[in-house]
């Protein structure tokens, strides 16, 4: 498969930089645009780009570019679109999603409300994470999503430190399963649409995107490919999407992203009693070190989930270091292996 | 012959000042319909912005789009600024869309030019006492309005027709 998506550095994230740091990462060539992983501006001082390599300054003939006081009132004004008082729970939560999911964490000054944080203000440090849709990254982790006889999808925690590529992976899973098979199932493909009843399909799946990263939908239509059987709840608190989500759409599979609260884990456990596979994400290194997690721990040993992927770095971004097997704690492949993209950007083979 | 050309001149002379002052007798209705129109358009950003948290470009629009008038133009250019990231803050975006310049003695610009450099700035409470303030500024400009109107109409409307009769009493 060969598809040509867009530049989301250009495309989506430069119109929520300031004037001086966007002209510096347009200047940029295109191959360090495109390995850009963050973009961090801090109050004062200069801006940077993080890629797999290293960080790089942004420059503006050829000197850094500071963020000013002015720069940085344009960058609060352009990520929170001149409307602090819409963004108060994403302000409380520390992170604001731009349209295509790409997240800017914020960190300022923190106004309690007793002992939660009500909003931030005194914003000093963004980071606009660059989300990147990688349609194909996931072509060599179906066989393991779904059961042997590839009727049925398994149910997956998806395992890594922060900026690893969970969601992207977790994206492309939703993108597979609601497409249809170009793993070879028998439940057919999006080329043979027109079929009578009874004819085979990929699978229903229910998104419960709460941050708006894995779907990113803007006015109700996801602006990432997610294929013609996904269903997306967006911006509601996981363990309430995931219950409306069974309820209101039958699906076959629920995925969410970053489990990371007792009730998120309880719904995934009701969901998967349900007879309704579940795909998440988690925070941690391995099944192990997810195991030292209270929340992951009780759903790990009520064996909610069949199968951990562990990504890692160890062949560069976006490698599969383990498939675990949860039932037998066996290892599912030999070594690790790097996932592939198989689309272009901007007619650059990835 | 010369008779009826005077007089017909006349009654055309006394035509054009008594419409010459009730178009300014007008125009002092017409400030005080778009002085209300305003405070109404804020009232709904203020509703937009407190109960909908509409982002401030659309809550702009519908705000403009629950008043008419001269806001609703105002306010979908304001908006439209907003939305195309060149304009700078609230407040510029504003008096660009109202065409403001130095000194413009217009209630509203003033009223509004302050409002727009707090708006989308803070939690919702605090945009509603900052809206709050503005449309008790519109509402004193108003009042003000409605006095001159009150005062200056009835003159207005007679006035034309009184300097345009006098005007041809001159003249004959």
């Amino acid at each position: 498969m060969l598809t040509k998506i867009r530049d989301p550095v250009l495309d989506q994230i430069c119109p929520a930089l300031p004037p001086r740091v966007r002209e510096a990462v347009r200047s940029l060539s295109v191959a360090d645009r495109q390995s850009l992983l963050e973009i961090r501006l801090r109050r004062g001082r200069p801006a940077m780009g993080v890629t797999a390599e290293g960080d790089l300054y942004l420059c503006c003939a050829g000197q850094p570019v500071d963020c000013t006081e002015d720069e940085w009132a344009a960058a609060v004004r352009l990520v929170t679109q001149c409307s602090v008082y819409a963004l108060e729970r994403e302000l409380s939560a520390g992170f604001i999603t731009l349209p295509g999911g790409h997240r800017v964490g914020l960190v300022g000054r923190a106004v309690l409300d007793g002992e939660t944080v009500r909003t931030q203000t005194e914003l000093s440090s963004m980071n606009y994470r660059v989300a990147r849709e990688m349609p194909g990254v996931a072509d060599r982790l179906m066989p393991y999503v779904l059961s042997a006889d590839r009727t049925r999808v398994l149910n997956i925690l998806i395992l890594s430190g922060p900026g690893l590529g969970k969601t992207t992976l977790l994206r492309d899973i939703a993108r597979q399963l609601s497409t249809g098979p170009e793993w070879g199932s028998e439940r057919g493909s999006q080329s043979e649409p027109c079929r009578g009843a009874g004819a085979p399909t990929g699978f229903r799946v229910g998104i419960v995107d709460e941050r708006s990263e894995i779907a990113a939908c803007s006015q109700g239509v996801p602006q990432n490919q997610l294929g013609p059987r996904a269903d997306v709840i967006d911006g509601c608190p996981k363990a309430a999407g995931i219950m409306m989500m069974i309820r209101s759409m039958s699906p076959d599979v629920v995925v969410t992203d970053e489990v990371g609260r007792d009730r998120d884990a309880n719904a995934l456990e009701e969901a998967s009693r349900c007879g309704v596979a579940v795909i998440a994400t988690a925070h941690a290194l391995d099944p192990e070190d997810a195991a030292r997690r209270p929340v992951l721990r009780e759903v790990l040993a009520r064996g909610a989930f069949d199968r951990a992927v562990v990504l890692g770095r160890s062949l560069g971004l976006g490698t599969c270091e383990r498939i675990v097997n949860l039932r037998s704690d066996q290892d599912l492949s030999a070594r690790p292996f790097r996932l592939e993209c198989s689309a272009r950007i901007e007619g650059v083979r990835r | 012959m010369i008779v009826a050309f005077k007089l017909a001149g006349g009654v055309l002379t006394v035509g054009a000042g008594g419409l010459l002052g009730l178009l300014v007798a007008e125009s002092y209705r017409a400030r005080e319909r778009e002085l209300a129109a305003w405070i109404t358009a804020l009232t709904a950003l203020q509703t937009e912005i407190s109960f909908g948290h509409t982002r401030l470009g659309e809550a702009m629009r519908r705000a403009g789009r629950a008043a008419g008038g001269a806001p609703a133009k105002v306010l979908a250019r304001a908006a439209e600024l907003l939305e195309g990231g060149e304009s700078g803050e609230v407040g510029e975006c504003l008096a660009a869309a109202l065409g403001a310049g130095p000194g413009d003695q217009r209630g509203e610009v003033d009223a509004l030019v302050v409002l727009g450099r707090r708006l989308g700035t803070s939690d919702a409470a605090d945009q509603a006492r900052h809206i709050g303030l503005a449309v008790g500024r519109l509402e004193g400009s108003r009042a003000k309005a409605e006095d001159a109107a009150a005062r200056n109409c009835r003159v207005w409307s007679s006035i034309g027709f009184l300097l345009g009769g006098m005007l041809t009493l001159a003249l004959l």
